[in-house]
């Protein structure tokens, strides 16, 4: 265990005993990564903002049932993952899911035929910014947060093996943008 | 998939791949060129995903997200509900404030206190939009210079205003005063 993952540990075995302090500092701690991955799902600032409180409560109320089982990183996002999809959700809008995503990313280009495209960083970025929710979403835990997989995995609910084809297939679509082939995933059936 | 170890490469690009799955991964890169091209991408894809997923003006975000946990903490003794409400509007109307801001000053203080121009305070409800709030302060020519405050007031200038001025300042807080129920308070700073 890291020294950053123990401090977090004890300030979560602070919390639960009550300490409001140990929330100050778990907040001042977690709530740039927490508001940065809402903002991911959520795609606006008030509801990124809301979720990052809501999220930091449910830390709050939950510390004494927390067991440890997860890193504190893990454990906070996983919460935020379900709050911004509830709020994503009440807003009536849907997730495409993992079958409409795979069915695109077969036919894309190799890196080598691509990498002098995306050192032209606003192409990259606009390529990056086509991908789908659930792509980024990973994307931002992959890079962003520099998570493994099965942490990953266990933040978003869902199999290592879809955490690691979703990096894949927003790598695959990413090159074929880059090759100017295609824009992003056609609209295929979605899940809400 | 080929045999090409692609679904292990993102995790060795990010540095979290560890035991028999790293070693595999650089065995397979020491001979496989389309590979290390990949992971080249993925370099690059790693850099610009943490530059574009940077919350823009972060710092003044920490600054206000910061003096919303003050407040809370001010309190007391913890009361949820309330404590909730009261986060959520001061942690709102710090986003809603970071869209209101031009982006240059988005990484810099808030406003220099020493501006020419009168300053009043102004609270907004908390279900305020940015468009109202910025209709509000465009009928008075003010621009917030800093907050939300512990109770989610804003500092906003007057800066056409000379502070003499006593007509004009009546009058600029009589129209703030009108645009309730947007605003819920308003009085000029001591």
């Amino acid at each position: 265990m890291s020294e950053r993952d123990a401090t977090a540990e004890q300030l979560i075995a602070r919390m639960a005993r009550g300490e409001e302090r140990a929330l100050a500092e778990f907040y001042d701690a977690y709530h740039a990564r927490v508001y940065a991955f809402a903002l991911k799902l959520v795609r606006d600032r008030a509801d990124a903002a809301e979720v990052l409180n809501e999220v930091m409560l449910e830390v709050w109320r939950g510390a004494p049932q927390f067991a440890g089982r997860s890193r504190a990183l893990t454990w906070v996002l996983g919460i935020a993952h379900h709050k911004a999809i509830d709020r994503v959700r009440r807003r009536s809008e849907r997730f495409e899911d993992d079958a409409a995503l795979a069915a695109v990313a077969d036919e894309a280009p190799a890196a080598v035929d691509v990498i002098a495209v995306a050192e032209d960083r606003d192409r990259l970025r606009d390529c990056l910014e086509r991908l789908s929710e659930a792509h980024r979403v990973v994307l931002h835990l992959a890079f962003f947060d520099d998570l493994p997989y099965p942490e990953i995995a266990e933040i978003i609910g869902c199999p290592v093996g879809t955490v690691k084809t979703r990096v894949f297939h927003a790598k695959q679509l990413l090159k074929q943008c880059l090759a100017g082939l295609t824009a992003r995933a056609p609209s295929l059936p979605t899940v809400s | 998939m080929s045999e090409h170890p692609e679904e292990l490469l993102p995790w060795y690009a990010n540095d979290t791949l560890a035991g028999e799955e790293r070693e595999r991964v650089e065995r397979h890169l020491a001979g496989c060129a389309h590979c290390r091209a990949e992971l080249a991408l993925l370099h690059a894809m790693r850099r610009e995903v943490k530059a574009l997923d940077a919350a823009p003006g972060e710092l003044v975000r920490a600054q206000l997200l910061k003096e919303a946990r003050r407040s809370r903490l001010k309190r007391g003794r913890w009361m949820p509900a309330a404590l909730a409400a009261s986060l959520a509007v001061v942690v709102i109307q710090a986003a809603v404030l970071l869209s209101l801001l031009p982006r240059h000053e988005s990484y810099g203080p808030l406003g220099a206190r020493t501006a020419p121009g009168v300053i009043v305070q102004v609270r907004f409800a908390p279900d305020a939009t940015e468009r109202e709030m910025r209709d509000v302060l465009s009928a008075v020519n003010g621009s917030i210079v800093e907050g939300p405050g512990a109770l989610g007031v804003y500092r906003v200038r007057l800066a056409a205003i000379p502070s003499g001025d006593r007509e004009r300042i009546a009058a600029a807080i009589e129209t703030l005063r009108a645009a309730a129920p947007v605003v819920t308070h308003v009085e000029r700073e001591p």
